[in-house]
């Protein structure tokens, strides 16, 4: 309870107020779980019939690949 | 689209001093104050920050770490399906992955195409440059911006965690892959 209090006043205060505030962690990065069941199905048939990649997607990706490339200043 | 060709990118590294960064997102903004660090510290996940040089500020950045997506092994009726498609020695029951652990826009640069560029970018790198097998980017989208994702070509794992306030997300690039083999 005295977390969420404070979340929540955190969240009312812009990112300059928050600088100065009692340090929260964020949320933790969810693990991807195992697939059981009809999630597993739906699963399996989508690994078999992957989604058509279009022409223009492929593009759009060659396109902001070339852009955030030039920009690394490292080998990725 | 954003020109973010004035912008540096690099990953976040232990002794870099944290830019300023605000996005819509409190949590999102926390991550990257008050995690971002402690997991690469812990080999969990590495940060990407793009850097905008005028402003002395990090306009986005985004995490990744490895990742698998598994069935269930009791399950062989699913495996028996999946397996006749894949020769016998490369038979397995998961998938190496990619995950983006967390990926934010600032407030500033929010709404203008920054985001699909960074997504664009890790399917591209992960479907043809990549030096380990990775068959899927995964995500653990904050629930607000799921429509986002499924904008750029995400699907849902599952309906277990429509209540959840992040959903886990993925996309094959298994046809990403094949378009690159024709080019």
């Amino acid at each position: 309870m005295h977390i969420s209090k404070k979340s929540s006043n955190f969240a009312a205060k812009s990112c300059k107020d928050n600088k100065n505030e009692h340090k929260i962690m964020a949320r933790p990065i969810k693990e991807t779980p195992t697939l059981y069941g009809e999630d597993a199905r739906r699963f399996a048939y989508a690994v078999e019939h992957p989604r058509k990649v279009t022409a223009a997607e492929m593009q759009r990706m060659e396109e902001s690949y070339q852009m955030v490339k030039s920009i690394a200043n490292f080998a990725f | 689209m954003i020109d973010i060709s004035r912008f540096d990118l690099r990953p976040l590294t232990a002794d870099m001093p944290l830019l300023p960064f605000c996005c819509a997102d409190k949590d999102l903004n926390e991550f990257l104050a008050q995690d971002a660090k402690n997991y690469l510290e812990e080999m969990m996940a590495v940060t990407y920050v793009f850097i905008d040089p005028d402003k002395q500020q990090i306009a986005a950045y985004f995490s990744l770490l490895n990742d698998k997506v598994a069935y269930d092994p009791q399950s062989k009726g699913i495996w028996n399906r999946i397996n006749r498609h894949i020769h016998n020695n490369k038979r397995r029951r998961s998938y190496p992955s990619v995950k983006v652990g967390r990926l934010a826009v600032g407030e500033e640069y929010a709404n203008s195409g920054f985001g699909s560029i960074i997504l664009d970018f890790i399917k591209r790198e992960y479907a043809k440059g990549n030096r380990a097998g990775c068959r899927f980017i995964t995500v653990d989208a904050y629930r607000d911006v799921t429509k986002f994702y499924e904008k750029n070509g995400f699907e849902y794992f599952t309906t277990l965690d429509i209540l959840d306030s992040t959903r886990l997300m993925y996309f094959d690039l298994k046809n990403v892959k094949e378009q690159l083999k024709d080019r």
